[in-house]
């Protein structure tokens, strides 16, 4: 059975964000196809074939399935670790999960039409490396330390004055006092004394005065500008640290910002990204950071602009990549 | 089997290829184990606060439409679609079942804790 120009869609079942885009997709009448990697192997079965240079075959669930060859765009949105059979040992499990990965994984990695490719969206999570690509596209990029060294990192707080120290990812720590999480925080040249700074490594950025914030998403040439104000202190330093004291409103995006971020999503091989930006008060845009695998939902709740339509097109193979 | 055994499945490495695909761990398997502060805390952690607010959201009351392909949340008597009743913000939480906060959603994939 053919399921013609079908759009797969990769993430968990509970992803408010995948459902925006799944909405609009049904609404449009668009073939459409689920699933969660957790799926395989035991609910999500495929059969690959190479002809004629492509992979072509299905991959069906026991309620629908495609074939790869009429995939006319892939959602990577947050798929999950592949489920066993309960009956493998430990050792047969971790061999499972290897083959799964660079079988199922492989398999679907060679395909085109991926928004994002997820060894893109892997690349581009290093803050470094994002960074550096944001400033040799052209974009302002506030003065950054990676360091792991405590005095390196007292020194660069007292040169420039004021600065904060942000994670490198977005991952938080249960601990005794409940669920905490480590968003940008001002810090002085003396906190940077801490000799625990040498435990891992720290990123120490330059802070910008800030009129307002932006967030900036794109999906292929599509721009969706936000941009973000704050009624609260934690909100004017990190705006994910108090939704509730946020206001958006659409805006534009500058012709320089704009070709700047198309050169640096170039460079990282995104065809989206939700991207952070502080505008000062002399309306410079600063570069903050490129979420490749961004939420953006809100955004389009708030504002109104049409995100998920931007979606629907470019994995229906409408925008141009 | 254990959440902790299925994330464990890949050789660690600074660089490991072959955890490109999938990015995800398990689902609903992120720091639900709380434990103390340790005296060499890195400094960055020392700065984490507890969140302003989030949508919490209870496993249970979580439904699919298979026809529709999305996802479901208990509302009255009611199932509705997930997306009517979050907006998917960036720190949007899953509350396990017995309490702890067991998923937060983020711009980022999270696959080294």
């Amino acid at each position: 059975m053919s399921a013609a120009r079908t759009v797969l869609v990769l993430t968990h079942r509970f992803d408010p964000t995948a459902d925006t885009v799944v909405d609009e997709l049904n609404h449009r009448g668009v073939q459409l196809f689920r699933c969660d990697a957790a799926e395989f192997p035991e609910r999500l079965h495929v059969s690959a074939e190479l002809v004629d240079s492509e992979w072509t075959g299905p991959m069906h669930t026991p309620n629908r399935g495609l074939e790869l060859e009429d995939i006319t765009g892939i959602y990577y949105r947050r798929p999950t670790a592949f489920v066993f059979h309960p009956g493998l040992s430990d050792n047969e499990r971790r061999w499972a999960a290897t083959q799964a990965r660079l079988g199922f994984g492989g398999l679907l990695a060679s395909l085109d039409r991926w928004l994002n490719h997820p060894h893109s969206i892997g690349y581009a999570e290093y803050k470094p490396v994002q960074l550096r690509q944001a400033a040799k596209s052209g974009l302002l990029v506030p003065r950054t330390l990676l360091t792991s060294n405590p005095e390196a990192a007292r020194a660069f707080v007292a040169d420039v004055g004021q600065a904060v120290c942000k994670p490198f990812g977005a991952v938080g720590i249960c601990d005794d006092t409940g669920f905490r999480q480590v968003f940008a925080t001002i810090v002085t040249a003396d906190q940077c004394c801490d000799p625990n700074i040498a435990r891992t490594m720290h990123l120490f950025q330059q802070w910008v005065p800030k009129d307002h914030e932006v967030r900036l998403t794109v999906i292929d040439d599509h721009f969706f500008a936000a941009r973000i104000d704050t009624t609260s202190d934690a909100g004017h330093l990190d705006w994910r640290s108090d939704y509730e004291s946020l206001s958006y409103t659409a805006i534009g995006t500058p012709d320089i910002v704009r070709s700047r971020v198309v050169a640096l999503l170039d460079a990282l091989g995104l065809r989206f990204a939700a991207l952070d930006f502080v505008v000062d008060p002399d309306g410079q845009w600063w570069f903050l950071e490129c979420n490749p695998n961004g939420q953006w939902a809100w955004i389009e709740h708030e504002t109104g602009l049409p995100i998920a339509g931007a979606f629907a097109d470019a994995l229906e193979g409408q925008s141009k990549p | 089997m254990s959440a902790d055994s299925r994330d464990r499945s890949t050789v660690q490495g600074l660089f490991p290829s072959s955890d490109h695909f999938p990015l995800g761990r398990a689902y609903g398997c992120v720091a639900a184990t709380p434990e103390p502060a340790s005296s060499v805390r890195p400094f960055g952690l020392t700065l984490a606060v507890k969140l302003e607010a989030g949508t919490v959201v209870d496993p249970a009351e979580l439904g699919y439409d298979d026809d529709a392909q999305v996802g479901l949340i208990r509302h009255g008597a009611d199932m509705i679609p997930l997306s009517r009743h979050t907006t998917g913000q960036t720190n949007t939480i899953t509350q396990g079942g017995d309490g702890q906060t067991t998923n937060v959603d983020s711009d980022t994939d999270q696959r080294e804790d």
